[in-house]
This record gives C-alpha cells, sequence and structure tokens, in this order.
C-alpha cells in the first residue's frame, strides 16, 4: 500500500510535466531488490527445503518406517509450496539448466516410470525422462497407493523402489542446488548489472517470463487443460498434485498468491514492499477506466483467488463434479491476460515477442 | 507538352546514380548477411509451420531449407548490382529475390523493406551501370557519362515522397498533442547514456514529435534545393542517427542516408568515384558518349512505366479513405504508405473453435501454431487475425475428420496508450468472413463503448 501511494505521488509529479526534477524509474534498484529480497530469498528457502526433503528421503530409504514415510510426504508438501514462489523466475540459470522441465512437468507418465523403475535404466539428463522425474514422479511414488500402509510396503518390500526415489530426490537436490548457488554466487550480480531495455536486460526478461509464466502455467497448466479449456472436455487426470489430491489446490492459491506479491513487490518473507511491476505502473501513472491499471490488476488477482477457493479441496475432484466453478476460476484467471500481456507490457515499453527482431 | 518533352530530354551527370546503386547494393548485401548471421532465416521462415501470406500472393511460400540458396542467391545479386556487373539481370535478379523473401511471411513486414523493393524495380530500369561498373569495363561501349536527369529525378521524387508521406502520416491528434506514440517508447531507454535521463521528460516527446514530423515534411524540399543540400544532409545524419540510438530499427536509417546521397551535385560524386576507378577502368571519365536518342522506343516505355510506378505510389496509400473509422485501429489501407513509428499497438487473441455437432469448444494455445513473433503480430492486425482463424479450421477439421468447425476470437487491443479495449466482435464466426478489399464490418469500432474488461 505505501508502494502504491508512494508511485501515486510519483506521478502526480509527472504529470505536472516539462521541469527536469521529476523522477526516473531506477531500474538498478529494481533489479536489486527483486535480486536481494525476492528471488535469491525464495531460491534459498526453496532449496532448503528440497535439501530436507532429500534428507528425510535419504533416511527413509535406509529404515522405511511410517513415522519417516509422513515425514518425507511433509516435506514433500512443504516443498512444492515453496516451489511456487520461485517457478514464475525461469531466468537465468533455471532457464540455461532446465529446472522447470527436471522438476514440474505433468501429468507424469505412470507406465513409463515403472518400466524405469523395474529396469534400472534412465538418464534424468535426458528430455524423454522428463515426465518421469521431478516433484510429480515424487507425488506418484509418495502418494500413488490407496494407503500409506500399502506404500509403505511397498517400499519396506521393493528396493527398486527405494532407489528410484532416493535417486528421484537427488538429482532434483543437485539441480536446484545448482541453480540456487549460481543465483548467489554470480548470476545475482549479471542480473543486476543488466539494467538495459533491450530483449536481453533483466527487467524485458523477466516480465516477459511473469507473464508467460501467468498464461501459460498458472492459466492454463493448473486451471484450464484440466478444466477441459483447450480440449473441450475435461481431463481431471491433468491437474496438478494429482496423487497427493488435496495439495493441488493449496498449490494452485499460493501460485496465484506468488504472482500477485511479485507483480506488488512485496519481498520474500512478506515484510517489505518496494519496486515491482505494479509499483513502475504507477509511476508511469498509468490509469485504466479511472484507477491505477496496478490496482485493476491486483483486484483481478483477488477476485480470481476468491473464485478458487470456493473449489473442493482436490483440484481432481473439482473438475469431476463441479467443473463449472473450474471454469469460472479460469475465466477469472484470464481476465489478468490482457492487462499483463498488453496493457502493461505496452507502458512499461517491454516487447512480447522475446525475439530482437526490428521494428520501424 | 513542349516542356515535358524538352524535361525529359535534359541531361545529367551518371555520377550520382551510380554512387547510389553501389552504396544501396552493399548495404542490401549487408542486411541479408545479418539476417543469415542473426539465425533469423531459421527463426523466421524455417521454424514457423505456418506463413501469413499478402492477399494474392499467397503462393509465395518459404522453400525450406533452399530458403537459405535463395538468400544466397539475393545476396549474390545485391554484389553483382553494388559492382554493376551484368546489371539488367542482376538488377532484375535483386528485385525478384528480394521482393519473394519480403512477401513470404507479412509477420516481418516493414516500410523500409517495402522501400528496398520499390526502388530496386526502378532501378530495374534506370541505367546505373554506365560508369564505375564492371559493366563500363567489359564493354567500354556501354559506358557513358551522361544520362537524362529523369533518371536520377524519379529516384529523388519517390524518395521525397516516403518523407512527404511519412510526415503527413504524423499529422494526427495522437501525434502531435499526445506525443504518441513517443512518450510510451521513450521512457523504455532511461538507460541510455547521457540522453537516458531525458527520456521520461515529456517535453522530449513533445520536441521529438514536432520535431520529426517538421523534418519529414521539410528535408524533401531542403534536400532538393542545391544551397541547401549538405545542410539537409547533415540533418538527415542527426536525425537517422538519433532513431539507431533510440529504437531498434534496422537498416533503415542507413537505407535512407544512402538515398540522401542521390541528391549530392555530381562533381561531389565524380570525386568520390575516382577511387573505384578500378572498377570501370578509364572508361569512367565524362561525357565520352552522348546518351541514346532520347525518343527510342525504349525510352518511351520507360518513361511510361516508371510513371505508373510514381503514380502508384501517390495514390496507393490514400486507399485508407475508403474504409471508415480510425485507420491506427482497423489498419484497413495503413500498411505500404509510410507510416513509419506512428503508433504504439499491442493486443492479445484468444481463439476458441466450436464444433457444433458435437457442441464442443474449446481454447486455441497459439503457441502450438505460432511463433511468438507471429502471436504478437497476428493480435492486433485485422488480416492476420483472420488468416489465422481460417487456418485452425482447416486444421482442427484435419484433426477432427469432419468440416462445419466454427471459429471465434476474444480479442483486446491498445492503442497509443490507450487501455485495451474489444477489439473483434466477439460473436462472429470469421471462417464465414472472407480476405479482401471489402471493409471489414467485423471490427469493433475504437470509440465503441468499452464493457467488460
Amino acid at each position: 500500500m505505501a508502494a502504491l501511494l508512494m508511485g501515486a505521488a510519483f506521478s502526480c509529479q509527472d504529470s505536472s510535466d516539462g521541469n527536469l526534477t521529476s523522477d526516473n524509474y531506477d531500474r538498478t534498484h529494481l533489479l536489486t531488490y527483486w535480486a536481494d529480497s525476492v528471488i535469491v530469498p525464495g531460491f534459498s528457502d526453496y532449496g532448503q527445503r528440497i535439501d530436507s526433503l532429500h534428507l528425510s528421503v535419504t533416511d527413509f530409504t535406509q529404515s522405511p518406517t511410517t513415522n519417516g514415510l509422513i515425514r518425507v510426504q511433509r516435506a514433500f508438501a512443504s516443498a512444492y509450496t515453496a516451489w511456487q514462489d520461485v517457478s514464475l523466475f525461469d531466468i537465468g540459470p533455471a532457464d540455461a539448466k532446465l529446472l522447470h522441465n527436471h522438476t514440474n512437468v505433468y501429468p507424469t507418465d505412470t507406465i513409463e516410470l515403472k518400466e524405469a523403475l523395474m529396469n534400472s535404466v534412465y538418464s534424468f539428463d535426458l528430455p524423454s525422462t522428463y515426465d518421469i522425474q521431478g516433484l510429480p514422479a515424487l507425488d506418484f511414488m509418495l502418494f500413488g497407493r490407496e494407503s500409506l500402509t500399502k506404500t509403505l510396503q511397498l517400499f519396506q518390500n521393493s528396493s527398486a523402489h527405494r532407489q528410484y526415489l532416493e535417486e528421484l530426490s537427488s538429482y532434483l537436490n543437485m539441480k536446484t542446488q545448482d541453480v540456487v548457488n549460481e543465483w548467489v554466487s554470480s548470476y545475482r550480480y549479471d542480473f543486476i548489472a543488466r539494467s538495459g531495455s533491450s530483449a536481453s536486460g533483466s527487467v524485458n526478461k523477466l516480465a516477459n517470463g511473469f507473464v508467460y509464466h501467468y498464461e501459460k502455467e498458472l492459466r492454463a497448466g493448473k486451471v484450464g487443460i484440466p478444466a477441459g479449456v483447450f480440449s473441450g472436455s475435461p481431463l481431471p487426470n491433468r491437474v496438478e498434485a494429482l496423487y497427493s489430491d488435496t495439495l493441488s489446490k493449496v498449490l494452485l492459491l499460493r501460485s496465484i498468491d506468488a504472482h500477485k506479491r511479485f507483480f506488488e513487490g512485496i519481498s520474500h518473507d512478506r515484510t517489505t514492499n518496494g519496486p515491482s511491476l505494479g509499483p513502475y505502473l504507477d509511476h508511469l501513472g498509468k490509469m485504466r477506466n479511472g484507477k491505477l491499471l496496478s490496482s485493476a490488476i491486483n483486484d483481478q488477482f483477488l477476485i480470481a483467488t476468491q473464485h478458487v477457493l470456493t473449489l473442493s479441496m482436490s483440484m481432481r475432484e473439482a473438475v469431476e463434479s463441479n467443473n463449472v466453478s473450474m471454469l469460472s476460476s479460469f475465466d477469472e484467471l484470464q481476465k489478468n491476460v490482457p492487462l499483463l500481456k498488453v496493457d502493461m507490457m505496452q507502458t512499461l515499453n517491454i516487447r512480447i515477442d522475446y525475439v530482437d527482431a526490428d521494428g520501424d | 507538352m513542349n516542356q515535358v518533352a524538352d524535361y525529359l530530354k535534359k541531361e545529367a551527370d551518371a555520377y550520382p546514380l551510380a554512387s547510389f546503386r553501389l552504396l544501396f547494393g552493399l548495404a542490401i548485401f549487408g542486411t541479408l548477411v545479418r539476417f543469415w548471421w542473426n539465425g533469423w532465416i531459421e527463426k523466421l521462415y524455417i521454424d514457423p509451420s505456418f506463413h501469413f501470406t499478402y492477399y494474392g500472393f499467397e503462393w509465395v511460400q518459404p522453400l525450406g531449407s533452399a530458403t537459405y540458396l535463395l538468400f544466397l542467391f539475393c545476396g549474390l545479386c545485391a554484389l553483382f548490382f553494388a559492382l554493376g556487373l551484368f546489371y539488367r539481370i542482376s538488377s532484375s535478379g535483386l528485385f525478384l529475390s528480394f521482393t519473394y523473401i519480403e512477401l513470404m511471411d507479412k509477420t516481418t513486414y516493414l516500410n523500409h523493406y517495402y522501400f528496398v523493393s520499390v526502388v530496386l524495380l526502378m532501378m530495374i530500369f534506370l541505367p546505373a551501370h554506365t560508369v564505375c561498373s564492371l559493366d563500363a569495363r567489359r564493354s567500354p561501349s556501354a559506358g557513358r557519362g551522361i544520362i537524362f536527369k529523369w533518371q536520377v529525378d524519379c529516384l529523388k521524387f519517390f524518395v521525397s515522397t516516403v518523407y512527404f508521406y511519412a510526415g503527413l502520416a504524423k499529422l494526427n491528434p495522437d501525434w502531435l498533442l499526445e506525443a504518441q506514440p513517443l512518450v510510451t517508447w521513450l521512457p523504455g531507454r532511461v538507460d541510455l547514456p547521457i540522453l537516458g535521463r531525458f527520456m521520461e521528460q515529456s517535453w522530449v516527446a513533445y520536441l521529438f514529435s514536432w520535431g520529426g514530423a517538421a523534418y519529414d515534411l521539410v528535408i524533401p524540399f531542403l534536400l532538393w534545393r542545391k544551397e541547401a543540400v549538405y545542410y539537409a544532409f547533415i540533418g538527415v545524419c542527426v536525425f537517422h542517427v538519433l532513431t539507431i540510438i533510440l529504437f531498434p530499427i534496422g537498416v533503415f536509417p542507413w537505407v535512407m542516408i544512402i538515398s540522401a546521397v542521390l541528391f549530392f551535385p555530381s562533381r561531389m560524386h565524380e570525386k568520390n568515384l575516382t577511387r573505384f576507378r578500378w572498377l570501370s577502368g578509364d572508361v569512367g571519365t565524362k561525357g565520352f558518349t552522348r546518351p541514346i536518342k532520347a525518343f527510342s522506343w525504349r525510352m518511351r516505355s520507360t518513361v511510361i512505366v516508371l510513371s505508373i510506378i510514381l503514380l502508384f505510389q501517390i495514390l496507393f496509400p490514400f486507399r485508407y479513405l475508403y474504409y471508415p473509422g480510425n485507420l491506427f485501429w482497423h489498419e484497413q489501407g495503413f500498411r505500404f504508405g509510410w507510416r513509419v513509428m506512428v503508433m504504439e499497438k499491442a493486443g492479445y487473441a484468444q481463439f476458441i473453435v466450436k464444433d457444433i455437432s458435437s457442441q464442443e469448444e474449446w481454447f486455441v494455445q497459439n503457441s502450438d501454431h505460432l511463433t511468438p513473433f507471429q502471436e504478437k503480430q497476428m493480435s492486433f492486425q485485422p488480416d492476420f487475425i483472420l488468416e489465422y482463424a481460417h487456418y485452425l479450421k482447416e486444421f482442427y477439421e484435419r484433426s477432427k475428420g469432419h468440416n462445419g468447425l466454427e471459429v471465434y476470437v476474444d480479442s483486446y487491443v491498445a492503442l497509443n496508450g490507450s487501455s485495451s479495449r474489444p477489439y473483434v466482435k466477439s460473436d462472429v464466426d470469421l471462417t464465414k468472413c472472407q480476405r479482401g478489399w471489402r471493409h471489414k464490418d467485423w471490427i469493433l469500432d475504437f470509440d465503441a463503448p468499452v464493457y467488460g474488461l
């Protein structure tokens, strides 16, 4: 709110025009804030959770007990939730190391997964294995049976399952720590240094990634595709976290919240309001139908959240029993796409095509 | 009538045209190399599974990996053209291959590519190879230091038209009163050294807007005046270098700077071209042969062809008057009219396919069919939207195995800093609409009340 007021104050100054005192938006400050208060803390947090997940898996595979399994399941849910905070920052090392592909390609191909598990021939480096690794594969391994007891028995009786579980978490941990370390050690500086406005500038890339992620991963991936918006008929098996079931709605809400917080400039620890896309729009004084564009976008985030809250805890169940509310959630998420992709990007003068092509 | 006949007999030096040929050919060659180097041949012409075509030129398609050969051929023609070797053949080959490349996908339409095509078409009919060329060396009898004045003037006239029309296009309320789109674009360049800190000042946007319009309207007249041409050229350089700094504008500034060279007095060209004496041997000296007869059959037909080209250039940009509504909004008659950098427009188009027989409908993921660049260009240009809708119908009818699908679009467009608003009537089945010159009444009015979002 403070940022909003500040932004509004700035924009008032701007509209008085003509003098040399009006401030330019400090992109270096913006990027520093994003790196140090939003992205790096987000990745560090996620990295720690993935690390604890891996530790709990190692413990569990050495001595498979009920408590051990519950610990793994909890660590998994916590890591999957934390992933929602950082998955929208698919640039730099995350992009270069294909973190998304190694982390969250769903639905997982259970037939292929079982085959790989039984024959022990697979390499998680290969693109063909994206859909048998990462969090969705863990989801299936940990929650794919009817009950906790059956899951426990399976791991107790099958060394192949223990081994596959162990390798899933260790590979994911390795990939994740790679990305976290590179952000901390070098990419942070690169990221801030690229304060230019070309297609390779950080503001440009992050804003493009944000819009892309909102449209493709959140709107389409989490809601539209399972609701059948893109296929004509509902596909309940395409929801995220299909097997842990009630986690799916938690993840969706967290993802909307992550987009909203990033847009508003709220720090990862939620204690600070800083510069970001929303305040940048306010700085430029962008209005829409008599109110700030940033408020219009924020309001739409809230409306979408309210619609999602009415869904049943399991998104699969929501699709199967009450798809109308899924579709209405989709519609509300959809309404922010033109605001972000057209109004926001145009106002910030960010080209949407990710290509340094000519114009005239 | 006598005046016309007298004018057509007037003579001029061949040097300005020859310098222009040399520089222009090299600039085109550079463009092609840059295109190749940046990987754009792959990205723009080979990767996409679908290409947006020009009405009437649907048959012009990329040639798969042979597209590289097309660029190679075009590049060779450009070099031959620059050197003045087999000029009639190389200029024809250059015009045809360059224009073919431009027609392959209108996603890449840029006014300056069109400019290059028109100039090349005119160059086929002009004797730009009579001095300082390998042709002159090959057969000294072809070398002529003197050509007709109209043979240079027609190019100068065309360049003037481009500037003047670009200036006219800027005389609209958004440009003059709101400083749009510059007031949107400039703040994005705050990172520039020295200039950067002025970029968010709105007076700068107004200065550039008014200055740009005045420049475009006045510069052609200054270039024609002998006593002003050097100052005008400095103006041309300053203006275009500024645009290079501020905008990702490609080769356009270089092309326009090179074109201004046409206006220089010939003694200057002669002086500069002596360095290229090796091209033509000694035959480059001026005045050794008289021009061919003014009223030969060939000359007459050339004059007629070039007059038609110029007349077309004068009239064609005004076709927009035939369409009601805001030109920048509906873009009917927008292209091929030298409306350069006059608007900021962006859109979003969500297509919905309806299968009446099964009562199914689904949204289209544009990224399944289009590259990000194509999607961006498609989403605010109605002829793209229509062509894509027809493509979607065909695509899904093939995959569904039956006909009768309908395609609708939910689209939003923002123009010159206005908020995004609905663009195409969302209840119109686009598969029922045809391409063509007719008014597209399925586009909503710009001033329609904003509803919904």
